[in-house]
């Protein structure tokens, strides 16, 4: 397909397979090779860029999702002009420089955003920026010299200078007009879809291109629905939140309604992989994908989410639990996409968590989660949900502990037997020992935290 | 009269360079994207190579199919069968083949490879090729290899054996008031530079062959390439392209893939580039060598060591690859800042059906100095005393010897332990953690340790490394075949040659390293491109000035010792007489072309027997020491660095700016290496095998640097400087196990310390309770 669109403010064009990676189309078709790719599945930011003001990995971003867009690579900025650029040398932030351009660019992507940082923002913010030689320190203090010298306003009052794309952002060539599907509305995707049941949905791609490189074949037809606004957006009604599919992670995260109702969800919304997977990953995507390792479903699982699936048909809505028929698997009909999700606004006096342990702190998979939900009835346990991720083709509910702690009296002892019954519930494949005895104890983290 | 030459500004413009912060000579061309990785080189009429690899752990090759429905016309196919010259890959032995033949000995092993014009096409030909292998029964692990049910090296899967003795061991024993005995082990670890490795090989019209790619040794990859492909030295030049990281991983890995990128091309006729991506990297490229280190200790009641035993094994994986020299260094550093009166250390590295493992910072000693340090710790809690106590009472002095006889030449090591427990508070904190309550548990930890710089015994004779200065019209270039990657060489070595030269620091030109223009100043390993190679850039400036010199003695009738040099300008006897270019640049104009060659000289009073293991190993020790600031969330077993206090004894800063990076990157890999970084295998696979579930420390896992640089000058080292970039490295591992048995209470004998390890560690303790 051509394609267009603007780089660091010019616009361009270029000839592109619709599933070629931005990183490619940077690198290959239009020689920007101050990109790099250290891993191609979203997990070094060597890649990353800033497009459409956000900070993104160019390794998972198809082409086709580039249209008409505004992408700003390292070359795009100032080079001695440039104070963050100047920082990183003069406080020796840069070694082998293989992380630099994303590093670069992740810093910007967050001075644009808060320009005075505290320490713990800038190591939040460059989490999924690996680099491998300088300990971080060094770069740290960049960014913290830049920041001091007003950067983040600096580039703030400079937006907006980029080229308008003139003419039409994409021409599909030879046999994508029947392969490549861009709807301009959710109606035209659902007509899509019900003609062609073997379609792929395209969100923020951070499932799919990881799978591909795992060995998933490419598939015949492609329909994106990144853009489509009927998926977006989160809004309140009949005592219900619901999150549109496509909302990214970054928005669960900042939105005031979610923070004021559903802590543990905005919460873990911060821990999906880093900023710039955060920026391109959905929560129906999450939810749908259905990795046993995926964050959301078990805290939807506790929170009573529904989940509302629509196709040319019509629409329905069934409980985020009954969502998955097996491992990988849901039960949407092949002309079915998940428009929202819906959960049921908790009372004040209801609390929930949501904790998951990966290897590291930053940029983790989890290796188990535990969500909870409960109620308190005076000082007995009134309505309880419990449900562990990560070691389980699905997320499960712990239900003999629920069961156990069900109009029982929060004690020392209570939660004690209920640490023992909850480690007993969950059967992981591999590091049994370890992960059972933390699933208990998370457990009774939670109680006592409803307790206090 | 003879004609006063002009003086230029120069005089003015020279300044001290060594000990300053200069900023790196490749930082901006890094910051702006423009430095061209080997990927990043547009290479007109490049095919792309790849690699076909063994499935099993070992086993014998039956066959090797091509899928007849492929078009193989449009692809270059080759075998061990097409090779041009002996199947093996030069390094310290040649048992490593080029393509497996008849046995594969590794998962990931390589058998075959396919050149083809486009990637697309190279997928489909990769898998258009089935290689039918029949297994034999593998040996995963050191415990199988050392049992030899199965032998698949040598006689008895021994890739290298050492011992080193000091005093009686025996009769020591007795002597002590307790024995303390552990077992100490150590993982894999991968090097995770984030480049990836890639090579690109172009044909030369002259039959010859050139390379251009990431790495770290051109003259090892030069020697692996002339014998393997048959060719006289003059027809193989390697180039390095700028180096996305290497920290050894681009040492003795790059041999195998040049070679195979180069076979590819000769048959392709025409440039062919192996890029690897990520998991290609991680299954198949070399790792840190596993360990299992048993320590016996006799020790008195108040602390003091009386003998020591070790035995030390390294896992090498199927091939020597630099096992040997690993070994060494890791037997050499078994006793790690101690004096020990008396010692037996043996030290074996034995052969599995793993990949290969090879260089990595640090080369052998963060295993042995994690043991050992480890050790300090259990001799700590089992008598009842305190780590740091116990570590004062026997610290190596000025003056004491090392179990192979070297005497220690500073106080270092006490200097850097009694700096860092100052400057961190240590004895504060350790009180104040140690009442912390609730589940969140902060811990504070020391460890303690030393680096040999440049190469072990011999081995800098052995290479007898020279480097090339070259005066061009404005400037003097440098030319060496130690490489930038990453760790500052570039910068350092020009500041070297332009305070040697007295000369602005922009004058001098690093060039990138060529083997067809670079003499071969050895590998860029060993901590010793500072210290060892920055001598002999040093030698070089000497030996030009000296030359200028003699210029200007003859020109100006002066006599030679009437002339002196400085900041740029000959004087005679303080009057200005000509300028450093002017003079260079007749005698090009009379001489012709203008370079001289420094050279490495060796210490005469340094003497070292190769077959016994004793003598002057090194040519000057670093010292550090790191008080790791942890807390540990005692329910999830999560870890969070807090504060790193490390202080390094670095003989000089050369560049202070850069010594601190190498301190805070290399200990933040210390700290992964700790407690993070863990590979598993699984039939003879690597378990861990892509960045999603390879956890090296994103910037949340890092704590809060607070690194001092001391400088007790080693003669050996330019201007005074010691090998640094290894050492910080070590601290890592033994600091985090230190601080998590703080804050725990639990200890971990074996590294990275997982949730998993803590837990089984934890069951124990109920058992024993219960
Ligand atoms: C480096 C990295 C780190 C990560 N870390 C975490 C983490 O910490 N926790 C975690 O839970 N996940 C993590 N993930 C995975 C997470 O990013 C994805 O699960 C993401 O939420 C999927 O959304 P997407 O929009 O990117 O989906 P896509 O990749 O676009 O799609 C994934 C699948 O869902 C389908 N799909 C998407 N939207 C819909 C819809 N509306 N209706 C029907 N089908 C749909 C697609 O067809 C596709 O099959 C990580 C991923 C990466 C690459
Ligand atoms: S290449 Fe690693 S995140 Fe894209
Ligand atoms: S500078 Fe080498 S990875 Fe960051």
């Amino acid at each position: 397909m051509k394609l267009r669109f603007t780089l660091n403010g010019q616009e361009v064009t270029a000839e592109a397979s619709p599933l070629d990676r931005l990183l490619d189309v940077l690198r290959e078709q239009l020689g920007y090779v101050g990109t790099k790719e250290g891993c191609g599945e979203g997990e070094c930011g060597a890649c990353s860029v800033i497009l459409n003001g956000k900070l993104v990995n160019s390794c998972l971003v198809p082409a086709l999702q580039v249209r008409g867009g505004d992408v700003l690579t390292i070359e795009g900025l100032d080079g001695e002009e440039d104070a963050l650029q100047k920082a990183f040398v003069e406080e020796g932030a840069v070694q082998c420089g293989f992380c630099i351009p994303g590093m670069v660019l992740a810093a910007r992507a967050l001075l644009s955003a808060n320009p005075n940082p505290t320490r713990e923002e800038i190591k939040w913010a460059l989490a999924g920026n690996l680099c491998r030689c300088t300990g971080y320190e060094r770069i740290f203090r960049a960014v913290d010299k830049a920041a001091a010298e007003g950067y983040g306003r600096k580039i703030a009052a400079e937006k907006g200078r980029r080229d308008n794309v003139s003419e039409e952002s994409v021409k599909l060539q030879g046999s994508e007009p029947s392969r490549v599907f861009l709807p301009g509305d959710l109606e035209e995707a659902l007509e899509i879809l019900a003609r062609y049941p073997d379609v792929t949905l395209l969100s923020g791609c951070t499932d799919f291109y990881p799978d591909l490189k795992k060995g998933k074949p490419e598939p015949e037809r492609v329909m994106d629905i990144w853009n489509l606004k009927e998926l977006k957006g989160i809004k309140l009604e009949d005592g219900y939140m619901e999150i549109g599919s496509g909302t990214t992670f970054s928005e669960v995260a900042s939105s005031d309604l979610v923070k004021k109702h559903f802590p543990a969800l905005a919460y873990l919304s911060t821990l999906i992989g880093a900023v710039a997977i955060q920026n391109r990953a959905t929560i129906g995507g999450n939810l749908v994908n259905g990795s046993a390792a995926a964050d959301s479903p078990p805290l939807l699982f506790v929170l009573g989410a529904i989940a509302v699936l629509q196709s040319k048909r019509g629409v329905r809505e069934i409980p985020v639990t009954e969502l998955y028929s097996g491992y990988r698997k849901t039960v949407l009909m092949p002309d079915e996409l998940l428009k929202s999700v819906k959960i049921p606004l908790p009372s004040v006096k209801s609390r929930q968590f949501f904790y998951k342990r990966g290897s590291r702190l930053a940029l983790t998979i989890s290796r188990l989660s535990v969500a909870g939900f409960i109620e308190l009835d005076g000082e007995a346990v009134g309505d309880i949900r419990l449900a562990a991720g990560s070691m389980s083709p699905v997320p499960i509910f712990l239900t003999e502990t629920e069961k156990y702690l069900r109009g029982k009296k929060l004690t020392e002892e209570v939660i004690d037997e209920a640490r023992l019954i909850a480690s007993e519930e969950v059967s992981p494949r591999t590091s049994k020992d370890y992960r059972k005895r933390v699933t208990g104890r998370l457990v009774s983290r939670f109680l006592k935290e409803a307790r206090s | 009269m003879v004609e006063k030459l002009k003086v230029t500004p120069t005089e003015k413009e020279f300044r001290d360079v060594v000990g300053k912060p200069v900023v790196r000579v490749d930082a901006w061309d890094k910051v702006m994207g423009k430095a061209e990785y080997i990927d990043d080189c547009p290479i007109p009429g490049c095919w792309y190579g790849g690699t076909v690899r063994s499935d099993v752990p070992r086993g014998r090759i039956v066959g090797i199919r091509q899928d007849p429905s492929f078009d193989w016309s449009k692809v270059v196919f080759v075998t061990a069968k097409d090779l041009p010259g002996p199947n093996e890959v030069a390094m310290v032995r040649r048992d490593m083949p080029v393509l497996a033949e008849d046995i594969v000995n590794y998962v990931s092993e390589p058998i075959a490879l396919v050149a083809a014009p486009t990637k697309a096409l190279l997928k489909a030909a990769l898998k258009a090729v089935k290689v039918e292998i029949e297994p034999l029964e593998p040996v995963l692990s050191i415990e199988e290899a050392l049992e030899g049910k199965n032998v698949i090296w040598g006689n008895d899967n021994i890739l290298a054996k050492f011992e080193v003795k000091r005093g009686d061991v025996d009769e020591a024993f007795k002597e002590a008031d307790i024995i303390i005995e552990e077992t100490y082990r150590t993982g894999h670890q991968e090097q995770l530079y984030l480049e990836p490795q890639g090579m690109v090989a172009l044909p030369r019209d002259d039959g010859g062959v050139e390379v251009v790619g990431s790495l770290q040794c051109p003259y090892y990859i030069h020697g692996a390439m002339t014998h393997a492909l048959n060719l006289p030295p003059d027809k193989v030049i390697i180039k390095q392209a700028v180096t996305g990281g290497g920290f050894g991983g681009k040492e003795d890995f790059p041999s195998l893939l040049a070679i195979h990128a180069a076979v590819l091309a000769l048959k392709a006729k025409r440039p062919v580039k192996i890029i690897y991506d990520r998991a290609e990297d991680m299954v198949s490229t070399t790792k840190r060598h596993p360990s299992r280190i048993r320590h016996r200790t006799g020790v008195k009641k108040d602390g003091t060591i009386v003998a020591q035993d070790v035995d030390l094994v390294l896992d090498g994986g199927a091939y020597t690859t630099l096992s040997i020299v690993v070994l060494q260094r890791s037997l050499l550093h078994a006793t790690g800042c101690y004096q020990i009166p008396n010692a037996r250390i043996i030290a074996r590295a034995v052969a599995t059906n793993t990949p290969p493992n090879g260089a990595f910072r640090g080369f052998g000693a963060p295993q042995s100095i994690f043991a050992m340090e480890r050790q300090m710790d259990k001799i700590a809690r089992t008598l009842g005393l305190s780590p740091v106590e116990v570590r004062r009472k026997n610290l190596l002095k000025s003056g004491d010897a090392f179990p192979f006889g070297q005497r220690v030449e500073d106080d270092g090591a006490r200097l850097v332990f009694e700096r860092a427990l100052a400057i961190s508070e240590y004895e504060r904190k350790r009180a104040e953690y140690s009442k912390d309550q609730g589940p969140k548990k902060r811990g504070i930890g020391v460890s303690l340790f030393l680096h040999g710089g440049g190469f072990t015994g011999a081995g800098e004779q052995k290479i007898n490394g020279k480097i090339k200065l070259f005066v061009a019209r404005e400037s003097v270039e440098l030319h060496v075949s130690n490489v930038e990657m990453g760790q500052g060489a570039a910068t350092v070595l020009t500041q070297i040659a332009a305070q040697g030269l007295q000369i602005p620091f922009e004058k001098v030109k690093y060039c990138q390293p060529d083997t067809s223009k670079a003499p071969d100043s050895g590998p860029t390993v060993a901590s010793r491109t500072t210290m060892i190679v920055g001598k002999i850039v040093l030698r070089g400036t000497e030996k030009l000035i000296m030359q200028l010199k003699e210029y200007v003695s003859r020109h100006f009738d002066v006599s030679l010792e009437d002339i002196t040099y400085a900041k740029g300008t000959f004087f005679e006897n303080g009057t200005p007489l000509a300028d450093f270019f002017e003079i260079a640049r007749r005698i090009e104009e009379e001489m012709g072309p203008l370079e001289v060659i420094g050279d490495y000289v060796h210490p005469p009073e340094l003497n070292w027997d190769d077959e016994k293991c004793q003598g002057d190993a090194y040519q000057g020790y670093a010292w550090g020491a790191n008080v790791l600031e942890v807390e540990v969330d005692t329910d999830t077993w999560e870890v969070r660095p807090l504060r790193d206090t490390v202080v390094v004894d670095v003989g000089t800063a050369i560049n202070p700016l850069l010594a601190l990076g190498q301190v805070e990157g290399g200990s933040l890999q210390g700290l992964g290496y700790g407690y993070l970084e863990v590979i598993e295998m699984e039939g003879g696979r690597y378990r861990n095998n892509r960045l999603a579930n390879y956890a090296i420390p994103t910037s949340v896992d890092c704590p809060d640097f607070f690194v001092e640089l001391m400088e007790i000058p080693c003669s050996r080292g330019a201007f005074g400087a010691k090998g640094l970039g290894e050492m910080p490295l070590s601290g890592g591992g033994p600091a985090v196990a230190s601080a998590i048995e703080h804050a725990t209470g639990l200890f971990p004998t074996r590294l990275p310390v997982t949730g998993e390890i803590l837990t089984s560690l934890e069951q124990e303790g109920d058992e024993r309770r219960s």
